[in-house]
C-alpha cells in the first residue's frame, strides 16, 4: 500500500498557479523520502537527535523553497541535495575542524550518495522497509528493546548487558542472530511479493 | 552477507576510533561498491530503530482493533511457521514424515484443548487463578483525593498509570478512570477491585465488589468484552452500561446498545437492552426489567462555548511568541528541534449549575492523525491567563491530568468525559477552568494533532456539553 501510495505521488505534476496546492504537493512528496533522508543524515553525523534536526530543518526549506524545485526533475535529488547541505553544515559545527576525518567523511557520503544512490534504489528501499516492519512484529518484545537500544546507540554494549544480567558478547550475538532472522525474513517476504 | 558490516555497525553505533574512520574512509574513497554497501547498511539502520521505537511505543498492547498484532504472536503467513530457527523459504511439503506427524499430533492436542475449554459447561480458567505477564494492556488515571493500588503500586492522583495484562486494580478512596488501546473506557468508582486481562478473543473484566460504569469501544469481529461481576457474566460488542457487585447481588444497567447475561455457570443468555436492568441474587435465576434507576435522566446539554483558546511553542525563535489569534492548534511533544506544542481551552460555567449529570469537552480534529495514534492529555488549571499574551515561557503548568484519549486516524470530533473535572471547578466555587491539552509521550516528531479553535467555524468550535439534572436549571 505505501508502495503504491508512493507511484500516485510520483505521478503527481505541479501547478504554478495553484500555489498552495503546489507546495502542498511537493512537501508530501519530499515527505515520502523522509525515512531515507534521515538515514543519510545520521550515517554522516552518528548522533539521531542531530540527524532529525537536520531532516527537520531541510523540511523548512523544501517548505521555503519549494518553487526552486524544476518540474520533470527527481524530488528525491532535490531533498537529498538539501540534507546533505544541512548535514555538512551540522558536522561542520560539531567538528569545528574541517580538516577533521569526520567532516570529510561526510563530504565523501554525501558526494557519493548523490553520485550514486537513485530514486530506484529508494523505491526498493522502500518496499525493504515495508517488509521489515511486518517481519519486526514477530519478534520478542525482548529482541525489540534489544535492537532498538542497539540501533539507537544511547547505551553502551556494557550497560546493555549489565541491565540485563548478561554478557557484552551475549549482547552482540543476540544482535547479529536477530538481525540475520530479519534478513532471511525480509528477503522471503520480497521474494512473496515480487 | 555483507562483508563490511562489522565495520559499519561498529561506524554507525559511533565506536570507532578516529583511526579506524580514516581506514574505512580510505576504503570508501577507493571502492564505490563499499559506500554504497554503507549507505544500504545505514537506511536498513535507521529502519530497523524506527519500527523497534514504534513497536515499543505501542508497548506490547495487542489491538487487533487497530490493526496492530501482538509482539511475538505467530502470524497467518507462511512464512513464520517457520520465523525461529528454521529457513522462512522451506518447503513444508518437503518436511520429513516424522516432522508431519509430530505437526498432526500437535493440531490434534490444540483441538482437543481447544473443544475442552468452549463446550458448554466447561468454563475456561477462572480469571482470578490468572497472573500477571507484565504486558502494558491500558492507561489509569485517578482523581483528586483519591487512592488506588495497580497491583503493589500506588498511583498518584492526577498522574497516568500503566495497568498490565492480569493485574489487579482497587480503588482504595475516589475515583479512577481506565483507557484501552481500542477505545474502550471504565470508571470506577470508591471500594471497586477489578482484574484486566486481555486476551485474543478479546477483554476479560472480573469484578470481586463495587461499581464499573463501562463505554466499550465497537468490537472488531471474533472479539468481546466479557465481564464476570459475582454470580453473573455480562458479554458486550459495544455499548454502555454500568455493574455493581456487592456481596449479595450482582447487576448490570444498560444505558444503550445491548449486552448478553448469564450466570457463570452459563446458564441460558438473557438480552438486557437500553434502559433495562438484569440482576442475580445467591446464584438463582437472572431477572431482568425496566431500570427504575437515576441513571436515565436524560436532560438536553447545556453548551458551553471556549471563551479563550491558545497554543504555545518550545524553540527560541517560538517561546516568547503568541499564538493566540491562530484558527487551529497542533500537539505534539519532541524536546529535540523545538517541536513541542501545547494548547490552552478556557471555558466559564454559567451560575446555577450545581446538580452536575456529565461534563463533556468536545474537540473536532481537523486533520488526519498520525499513522500510529498517540495518546493526548488534559490536565485541570485554575490559573488566569490571556488568549493575547500568553506563550510557552509564561505558559501555567501547574494541573493534573484529568482525561486521557486516543488521536483519530481521520478528522472528527473527540468527545471527552470530564465530569470529575467541571464537580472539582464547581466544588471549589471556581467558574473559570482551563484544560491544557498536551501529548503524553514523547513521539515521532511527525506525530501531530490539530484541533480547531474559536477562531475557526462555528461547528468546529471547541465547547464543553454539560448534562444538568432537571431538577437544577441555569439561571
Amino acid at each position: 500500500v505505501e508502495v503504491n501510495r508512493r507511484m500516485e505521488l510520483e505521478s503527481f505534476s505541479v501547478d504554478p498557479k495553484d500555489s498552495h496546492h503546489g507546495r502542498d504537493a511537493i512537501l508530501k512528496k519530499a515527505f515520502s523520502y523522509r525515512e531515507g533522508l534521515l538515514a543519510f543524515a545520521y550515517a554522516g553525523l552518528r548522533d539521531w537527535s542531530l540527524a532529525e534536526d537536520v531532516v527537520q530543518d531541510a523540511f523548512l526549506v523544501i517548505m521555503d523553497k519549494w518553487q526552486d524545485f524544476e518540474e520533470g526533475t527527481s524530488c528525491f535529488s532535490w531533498a537529498c541535495k538539501i540534507v546533505q547541505y544541512k548535514t555538512m553544515e551540522a558536522c561542520r559545527k560539531k567538528s569545528k575542524n574541517a580538516k577533521h576525518v569526520e567532516v570529510q567523511f561526510c563530504e565523501h557520503l554525501g558526494e557519493a550518495v548523490s553520485r550514486l544512490y537513485s530514486e530506484e534504489y529508494e523505491l526498493e528501499a522502500m518496499r525493504m522497509r515495508q517488509a521489515l516492519g511486518e517481519c519486526m512484529k514477530k519478534l520478542s518484545a525482548e529482541s525489540i528493546d534489544i535492537l532498538y537500544e542497539y540501533c539507537d546507540g544511547s547505551l553502551s554494549c556494557e550497560d546493555m548487558a549489565r541491565s540485563r544480567n548478561r554478557s557484552v558478547n551475549a549482547i552482540r550475538l543476540i544482535v547479529s542472530r536477530v538481525k540475520k532472522q530479519l534478513r532471511y525474513c525480509v528477503d522471503f517476504r520480497l521474494r512473496e511479493l515480487a | 552477507m555483507m562483508k563490511n558490516a562489522g565495520d559499519f555497525e561498529k561506524c554507525l553505533r559511533g565506536e570507532m576510533s578516529e583511526t579506524e574512520l580514516g581506514h574505512l574512509l580510505d576504503r570508501m574513497r577507493r571502492d564505490d561498491a563499499c559506500v554504497l554497501e554503507f549507505i544500504r547498511y545505514s537506511i536498513e539502520w535507521q529502519a530497523i530503530r524506527e519500527k523497534s521505537s514504534a513497536l515499543r511505543g505501542l508497548s506490547r498492547v495487542c489491538s487487533e482493533s487497530m490493526g496492530v498484532e501482538c509482539l511475538g504472536e505467530k502470524s497467518k503467513f507462511p512464512m513464520n511457521r517457520r520465523f525461529f530457527g528454521r529457513k522462512f523459504d522451506r518447503d513444508v511439503s518437503s518436511s520429513s514424515l516424522r516432522g508431519r506427524l509430530i505437526w498432526v499430533t500437535g493440531v490434534v492436542v490444540a483441538a482437543s484443548l481447544a473443544f475442552l475449554l468452549y463446550v458448554p459447561g466447561i468454563q475456561k480458567i477462572p480469571i482470578d487463578s490468572v497472573e500477571s505477564d507484565g504486558v502494558n494492556v491500558a492507561k489509569i488515571i485517578t482523581f483528586d483525593g483519591s487512592s488506588v493500588l495497580v497491583g503493589e503500586l500506588g498511583i498518584e492522583s492526577g498522574v497516568i498509570g500503566t495497568i498490565k495484562n492480569g493485574q489487579n486494580i482497587y480503588v482504595q478512596r475516589g475515583i479512577a478512570k481506565i483507557y484501552f488501546e481500542d477505545g474502550t473506557e471504565f470508571s470506577l468508582e470508591e471500594s471497586s477491585r477489578v482484574k484486566v486481562l486481555n486476551t485474543n478473543e478479546g477483554l476479560r473484566i472480573g469484578i470481586e465488589s463495587g461499581t464499573l460504569d463501562a463505554k466499550v469501544a465497537h468490537q472488531i469481529e471474533g472479539r468481546h468484552v466479557e465481564i464476570t461481576a459475582g454470580g453473573m457474566n455480562v458479554i458486550v460488542v459495544g455499548t454502555e452500561f454500568r455493574v455493581h457487585v456487592d456481596d449479595e447481588s450482582s447487576s448490570v444497567v444498560v444505558r444503550s446498545g445491548v449486552v448478553k447475561c448469564s450466570g457463570v455457570t452459563r446458564g441460558p443468555q438473557m438480552m438486557v437492552g437500553t434502559g433495562e436492568e438484569a440482576e442475580i441474587k445467591g446464584g438463582s435465576e437472572i431477572h431482568v426489567g425496566k431500570s427504575v434507576g437515576s441513571d436515565f435522566v436524560a436532560s438536553s446539554p447545556v453548551r458551553v462555548p471556549c471563551v479563550a483558546n491558545a497554543m504555545v511553542r518550545t524553540g527560541s525563535d517560538f517561546q516568547d511568541v503568541n499564538f493566540g489569534s491562530q484558527r487551529a492548534v497542533s500537539i505534539k511533544r519532541r524536546h529535540t528541534g523545538h517541536l513541542t506544542r501545547e494548547a490552552y481551552f478556557q471555558f466559564k460555567i454559567p451560575n446555577g449549575v450545581t446538580l452536575l449529570q456529565s461534563a463533556i469537552l468536545q474537540l473536532s480534529q481537523i486533520r488526519k492523525g498520525p499513522s500510529v495514534p498517540f495518546y493526548i492529555a488534559a490536565d485541570l488549571l485554575f490559573d488566569q491567563w490571556d488568549e493575547r499574551t500568553i506563550t510557552y515561557r509564561n505558559r501555567p503548568t501547574d494541573g493534573k491530568c484529568v482525561a486521557l484519549w486516543q488521536s483519530l486516524a481521520e478528522p472528527g470530533d473527540i468527545k471527552v468525559d470530564v465530569t470529575h473535572a467541571v464537580r472539582e471547578a464547581l466544588a471549589n466555587g471556581t467558574s473559570e477552568l482551563t484544560f491544557r491539552i498536551h501529548s503524553t509521550i514523547e513521539d515521532r516528531w511527525d506525530a501531530e494533532v490539530d484541533y480547531s479553535t474559536w477562531e475557526r467555524r462555528q461547528g468546529e468550535a471547541p465547547c464543553l456539553q454539560l448534562y444538568i439534572n432537571k431538577s437544577n436549571g441555569v439561571k
